[in-house]
């Protein structure tokens, strides 16, 4: 079966093609060269006039794992807010902060979306997120696996193990809990505040180990960069939220030594502590430091107004934050000696200074940081605003005319404490494609996706032109996965299964030794039963593995 | 596992005989029968035992026995018909759950628990408040002083002590210096051997008398002037709270299922908020023991899939979420569902109520019934015929189950999709005879 | 007066969910039009006029005659007007209703006056569990309003109430005014275990001592509380202003201490 997309204008940027009219061939779900003229096409889509881009690819959104189940759990006012009813094609649903699977993937997928990566998977919980990641149709999916508060790594560190016997460790955890890179949150923070420490800063000591936050981020970045981990090592930085926590961010970008690293959700950590409320923007420092250093890369973790739900490894923000709960209910947890989750509802007010400035410093980041291939577009679902909200979004961004008037309506004081008003910038479609489609692939290490190439699986979103890129983004007219139309007209026409996105660096195998010993002295799962195996992702949790070589990061 | 090869002999093996499910049962099975079983307790004897012994695979309508097609047939067109069906028991695997859900969806069925009443205790609480919970790996290795409220945590999670509480070795708390205090309808001169040696403080209480010990507990902790003398145990309690509030991490344990006393979840409330409230300065967590019948692991499919926990129906095209009127016992007991069908794959004690809604029974094979069932489909255990996923208490951690013989029982899973897909074939002719 | 009534012509064996049936959403329409909305039995939608002879014409009253307990929400979310059930009730009569009035003759089920916040509920038999409760997951019950129960109430009368006023003429179950937050419950008959569990302000007033309250109420002695005859005064239920015949001199309990302890239980002497 060939098909042919005939007469739309692509954003391709991996390609440089920057709203060139050209054809698309696709064949067997993949995307090829132009066919001879002896080639019969079988089915044309006339395009023109539309634009097309790469199937979305968000890179940092809580889709699945134990603390999204705990939020629908404790919200069932969160399900009643937004119904999905079955339809013949599909399954019934609902939630609007906290989805249920099968509501994220059709969502999802009518939002242009193809692929999806849950950014906090515990090791011991990774079953669970593949299961919810394998129940969410539509896209395909990936995690990554969380550590630097486990208490093995913590252990080895305070041992001083060497950098290769932590690399072995980092290559052995991607491979059991299945895996397309690693993240580190509030580095030591978890464990730490599980002996009772509030805070963690980057140069503090960890109560029990002593080492700190930045050797916890130098060694990880190293293991990933000598790994040759296409993803560099995404962190979640010390003090999130904390009022003056640009400084943490700031020694974290420090802490990896000119190795490659991601901040995530990064307007969280941007805040300064100048004012009359001890709360002001740092973006400015942040975007410059960004903007100087070609090692790091961002998502912003935008927030927007209204009810969402917080949910995050780090119990110990969580946890110091339970205060601001809205509805005032909150679960944390602590894991199994690898981590931890908090999970607070919160709601976003445009009339407080502080939510106010959030939005603003969010938005100020997005549109000082130059470089678009170095910051992702995220609200880091659902923790500033749910997915759902990200046409909205983009239109903040490509129209400065819109993004002055809601600015207009915010809490005046904040309005006052921003300089959001003098940014001039708008992002453009070529930019937009950039940051939702080739970076977040570049940077996973995916060559598979996120371009329009020929070779590349023909995940492809075709959209409406519309002056209001809202209602452009929020519709698009058809999405292909695997070079099948599932979406037309933002309606589900085929619903289909992803598979999971994994890489697998090479390791000694002596490791498993050193964790089958800890594991039996101190966990309560043998080490058998942690560790997942693809037939079990195929048979058992309902995803196939893709794997991605390692050949290391863009840096 | 997951290509069916059976190992002969497997170590590492998960037990799905309680929601501890230890993992680290070494079993030998030869020519179909368990030859071996190690480090299991009584209950996990008991499970394996029971499976093994259980070969009759033949579905029944009626009570007469009938192929697998027939029955299934006969399914179908019962699940097809039905107005206001109810899926209950639901002890299956992940899987199997999976199937269900997908079938309720098409059918529009109300779903419940065998063990619903026990597991909303719990789940009331995280609707209202959420907790503040620990996990059995932190409490082995972390709790100096470990609460435990009831009295049959031991008989309904045997290897308790030796897994969780008290292990061998510990990273950061000298296991011999942990407090271990039982607060509960316990009898001081007649513990288990295991636990005396522990020399645990023990609490005396009947279990109706567990809500206020439990507000007396709270209002001690918070500093708040109560008057301990009004209460039997005050001074006890008293010194339980300081010792909670000098701890460097307390657990506070219980089991909903034994907490039976009317809203038991307003006492389960205050100790979830007894656990918040010791965050404050230290640190504490809720231990909630739970997972038997796989409770927990449905449940987790079920708020995945649905955004609710159990106790939700589908009747309306969309999930709706009642835990008092759907309570399967009422909605049979008041004849308000038309079909029920009962899944339960891991005990055949658990047979469905004696009622007269038609009942269709995808059960565990040596199940006996008073009164026949319209059908009845033997399926397989998980664990023992077919690998699957199974929820420890916590809910955090999924386990893989094993295959350890193949004498032709299917999977839940199986059974449902085959089900499922006569009904849309039911569904599909019904049509074209009405477009005729 | 004109009243229009749906009577239900045989007994139900599913839940039925009456919301369709309030005189805002009805306002406007006739009776063949309100006969063709669609009502869920079980899995399947059916007319209303299949289940309910439909009569009169909608002005001053909407009535509904039924002996079912199964027939839920009715008068949910009310916002005005004058409803009536002659008969019994299922689950969550007048659920979030802000104003208007409901009367039913019977009983009610589970949860009648669950997440009011204003208007008036009457219920003339006895009423279930959780009357003014809240809905799952809501951390306030009632938010206003008064719902007057003339015969019994089950267990949790009150549970989360946040404001407004619980006037309970018969006995009241277990739990009574468990987890309350404000507002005022009255029970002119008896009170069963844990009367006042977890509550947190608000005041509970009784004719006689429960039959147990949590260990965590402190007796705080008699007292002269001159606000309740202006209290007792204001009811305009006869059976309820004739408590002010007993005097301003109670017994004070104060409570929950194993939350906030600001709840007050008012027994007269």
């Amino acid at each position: 079966m060939l098909i042919k997309l005939t007469g739309g204008k692509l954003y391709d940027p991996a390609n440089a093609i920057n709203g060139e009219i050209r054809d698309i061939y696709i064949r067997d779900g993949l995307i090829v060269d132009t066919p001879t003229d002896s080639e019969t096409i079988h089915h044309t889509y006339a395009l023109d006039g539309k634009v097309i881009m790469a199937g979305a690819i968000d890179m940092h959104t809580h889709i699945g794992g134990g603390k999204v189940n705990i939020a629908r759990t404790m919200l069932p006012e969160d399900q009643r807010s937004l119904i999905r009813e079955r339809t013949d094609l599909t399954r019934s649903g609902g939630g609007h902060a906290a989805p249920s699977t099968l509501a994220a993937g059709y969502r999802y997928a009518e939002m242009g979306y193809t692929s999806c990566f849950e950014p906090a998977v515990l090791p011991v919980n990774a079953r669970q997120a593949h299961m919810e990641m394998a129940d969410t149709p539509m896209i395909d999916t990936g995690g990554y696996a969380m550590l630097g508060s486990d208490e093995l790594f913590l252990q080895l560190m305070a041992e001083g193990a060497e950098q290769q016997t932590i690399n072995d460790y980092v290559a052995w955890t991607l491979r059991a809990s299945q895996c397309i890179g690693i993240k580190v949150v509030n580095p030591g923070g978890i464990s730490a505040f599980k002996f009772n420490q509030r805070a963690l800063d980057v140069d503090a000591g960890h109560p029990h180990y002593q080492i700190t936050p930045r050797d916890i981020v130098r060694t990880l970045s190293r293991a990933l960069h000598e790994l040759q981990v296409p993803h560099p090592l995404h962190i979640h930085a010390s003090n999130l939220g904390v009022p003056g926590n640009y400084l943490s961010t700031l020694a974290t970008m420090d802490a990896a030594e000119g190795l490659p690293i991601h901040l995530t959700h990064i307007q969280f950590h941007s805040y300064g502590k100048e004012g009359d409320r001890k709360f002001s923007s740092s973006a400015a420092q942040i975007a410059e430091a960004v903007n100087r250093r070609s090692n790091i890369s961002i998502d912003v973790g935008q927030v927007m107004f209204g009810q969402t739900v917080t949910v995050s490894g780090d119990t110990m923000a969580q946890h110091a934050n339970h205060g601001h709960a809205h509805p005032h209910k909150w679960t944390c947890m602590d894991i199994e000696c690898d981590a931890g989750c908090g999970v607070v509802p919160f709601r976003y007010r445009d009339q407080n200074f502080v939510n106010a400035l959030q939005w603003a410093i969010g938005l100020e980041l997005f549109l000082m940081v130059e470089d678009p291939w170095r910051i992702f577009l995220t609200t880091d679902h659902p923790n500033g605003a749910p997915f759902t909200s990200y046409p909205h979004l983009i239109r903040l961004l490509m129209d400065r005319g819109f993004r002055n008037d809601l600015l207009a309506q915010i809490n005046p004081d904040a309005a006052a404490a921003t300089h959001l008003a003098s940014l001039e910038r708008e992002y453009s479609l070529y930019e937009i494609a950039i940051m939702t489609r080739a970076a977040p692939a570049k940077i996973l290490g995916m060559s598979d996706r996120g371009h329009l190439a020929p070779g590349a699986r023909a995940d492809i979103t075709v959209y409406h032109t519309h002056e209001n890129a809202e209602k452009m983004f929020e519709r698009p007219m058809l999405v292909f996965k695997g070079g099948e139309v599932v979406v037309e007209e933002g309606h589900i026409t085929r619903p289909v299964k992803g598979s999971t996105q994994v890489v697998r660096p090479e390791y000694d195998p002596g490791i498993e030794k050193v964790i089958g010993r800890w594991f039996e002295r101190y966990h309560s799962i043998g080490v058998r039963n942690f560790v997942i195996s693809d037939d079990e992702m195929a048979e058992g949790i309902g995803s196939q593995v893709n794997v991605h070589p390692c050949s290391g990061s863009r840096a | 596992m997951w290509n069916n090869e059976i190992e002969q002999t497997t170590s590492a093996v998960t037990c799905p005989g309680c929601g501890l499910s230890c993992d680290d049962l070494k079993i030998a099975v030869s020519d179909g029968s368990l030859v071996k079983l190690e480090n299991g307790c009584d209950l996990a004897r008991r499970f394996f035992a029971d499976a093994f012994s259980q070969t009759d695979s033949r579905p029944m309508i009626e009570g007469v026995p009938a192929s697998l097609d027939e029955a299934l047939a006969r399914g179908a067109e019962l699940l097809q018909t039905a107005r206001s069906p109810l899926f209950a028991g639901l002890a299956t695997d992940v899987n199997g759950m999976r199937s269900l859900l997908d079938l309720a969806d098409d059918c529009g069925a109300s779903l419940d628990h065998l063990n619903g009443d026990a597991m909303f205790r719990n789940i009331r609480v995280m609707q209202d408040n959420g907790w503040f919970a620990t996990t059995f790996t932190e409490v082995r290795n972390r709790a100096d002083l470990i609460l435990l409220v009831g009295a049959r945590m031991l008989e309904l999670f045997p290897r308790l002590l030796e897994r969780v509480l008290q292990p061998q070795e510990s990273l950061f708390s000298g296991v011999d210096e942990r407090k271990l205090v039982l607060l509960g309808p316990w009898k001081p001169d007649d513990l288990p051997a295991e636990l005396a040696r522990l020399q645990p403080t023990v609490i005396e209480l009947e279990i109706e008398a567990i809500p206020d010990a439990v507000a007396l507990l709270r209002g001690l902790v918070a500093g708040r002037p109560v008057q301990t003398e009004r209460h039997a145990q005050g001074e006890a309690l008293a010194t339980l709270a300081e010792q909670l509030k000098s701890a460097s991490y307390s657990v506070v344990s219980w089991s909903a299922a034994e907490l039976d006393m009317t809203h038991a979840d307003l006492t389960i409330l205050g100790l979830a908020e007894l656990v918040k409230m010791l965050n404050e300065k230290t640190r504490s967590g809720a231990l909630p023991l739970a997972g038997s019948q796989a409770d927990i692991t449905c449940n987790q499919v079920c708020t995945w899939q649905l955004g609710y926990p159990l106790r939700s129906r589908l009747q309306r095209g969309y999930p709706e979420h009642d835990s008092v009127l759907n309570r399967w016992q009422d909605l049979t007991a008041r004849g308000e569902s038309d079909l029920l069908l009962w899944v339960s794959s891991l005990s055949a004690n658990a047979v469905p109520p004696p009622s007269s809604t038609p009942t269709i029974v995808l059960g565990h094979a040596g199940m006996v019934f008073d009164k026949p069932p319209e059908v009845f489909i033997p399926v397989g255990v998980p664990g023992v015929d077919h690998p699957g996923h199974w929820y420890r208490s916590e809910g955090v951690c999924p386990l893989p189950l094993g295959q350890l013989r193949d004498i032709g029982l299917s999977p839940v899973s199986r059974i449902v999709n085959r089900l499922h897909a006569g009904v849309k074939a039911f569904t599909a002719n019904t049509e074209k005879a009405s477009a005729c | 007066m004109k009243r229009l009534t749906l009577r239900l012509r045989e007994a139900v064996c599913q839940r039925i969910d009456m919301s369709p049936f309030t005189p805002q959403v009805l306002a406007g329409k006739g009776v063949h039009e309100i006969a063709r909305i669609p009502l869920w039995v079980g899995n399947e939608q059916i007319a209303c006029g299949e289940l309910f002879d439909v009569n009169g014409e909608l002005a001053d009253e909407m009535v509904i005659q039924s002996d079912s307990d199964r027939l839920d929400r009715i008068g949910a979310n009310l916002n005005g007007g004058t409803m009536s059930v002659e008969g019994n009730a299922g689950a969550y009569l007048g659920i979030g209703m802000r104003s208007g009035s409901i009367q039913i003759s019977g009983n009610a089920g589970h949860a009648a006056g669950c997440a009011m916040s204003g208007g008036r509920l009457t219920i003339d038999g006895n009423a279930g569990d959780f009357v003014g409760g809240a809905t799952t997951g809501e951390r306030q019950g009632m938010r206003g309003g008064t719902i007057l129960v003339k015969g019994n109430a089950g267990d949790r009368a009150g549970d989360l109430q946040r404001r407004g006023t619980i006037l309970i003429g018969g006995d009241c179950g277990d739990y009574c005014a468990s987890r309350m937050v404000a507002g005022t419950l009255v029970v002119l008959g008896t009170t069963g275990d844990q009367t006042g569990h977890s509550m947190r302000r608000g005041s509970l007033l009784l004719t006689s001592q429960p039959a147990s309250l949590p260990v965590t109420f402190n007796d705080n002695g008699l007292h002269h509380l001159s606000f309740l005859s202006l209290l007792t005064n204001s009811f305009d239920d006869p059976a309820f202003s004739a408590l002010s015949a007993r005097g301003t001199r109670v017994h004070r309990w104060l409570g929950d201490l194993s939350c906030d302890g600001k709840g007050e239980i008012l027994v007269f002497e």
